[in-house]
């Protein structure tokens, strides 16, 4: 994961995230937050989406087009292998808050396979059943553990 | 400086005190839900976790 990312910020709850975009349209918060599931803190779900600073809430459905799409996968990523990394039991729920994110999701995946493959099992969810991640499949959903 | 503040900066993650409450954002909870829901439906398949940490360890 080496590739160009943004600074991070992460709360002193190591649960929460964030980074400025930066580019045409200006500057824009987002944030990425790993919340738990279950109350053991083994599953959690994954959400991302721009700070809206005037009503204090995430926004999944913003689209900034600041052409920095990869280097914001790229980011996310980092943090995803981040929270793994210290939190080694959990199992990370991802799904795109639409099919178009959760394929970006898979993109970046495929992006950073030969390293994402070494350090984390990601299985992926497709037609009805959890399956071990496949390159060449489009799926609905994943999961992310350490390995 | 503790010792993971200082494991953060080195990772280039900055550790800061003034991020927002989430407890009650909408969509958090939304998506948490249907994360719930969807699982609920979908069980997580252990057995494929397991499976893949033992052809690691072969």
């Amino acid at each position: 994961m080496n590739s160009e990312k943004y600074p991070i910020e992460v709360g002193r709850d190591f649960l929460t995230y964030s980074f400025s975009s930066r580019g045409p349209n200006g500057i824009i918060k987002k944030v990425i937050v790993f919340e738990p599931m279950d109350s053991e803190g083994i599953y959690y779900n994954l959400a991302f989406g721009d700070w809206d600073e005037k009503n204090q809430v995430i926004n999944d459905k913003a689209i900034s087009n600041n052409n920095d799409t990869l280097k914001i996968l790229n980011t996310v990523a980092f943090t995803i292998l981040d929270f793994l990394e210290n939190n080694r039991d959990a199992k990370l729920y991802v799904e795109g808050s639409t099919r178009s994110r959760t394929r970006l999701y898979q993109i970046n995946i495929l992006s950073f396979w030969s390293e994402i493959s070494v350090k984390i099992n990601v299985l992926g969810y497709y037609k009805g059943s959890w399956e071990t991640f496949r390159q060449l499949t489009n799926y609905d959903a994943f999961l992310a553990a350490i390995k | 400086m503790d010792m993971e503040t200082q494991r953060k900066q080195r990772e280039g993650i900055k550790l800061v005190n003034n991020m927002p409450d989430l407890t009650n954002d909408p969509f958090l909870k939304r998506k948490k839900q249907r994360a719930i829901d969807f699982l609920r439906e979908h069980p997580i398949p252990e057995e494929l976790f397991k499976q893949s940490k033992k052809e690691e360890v072969h």
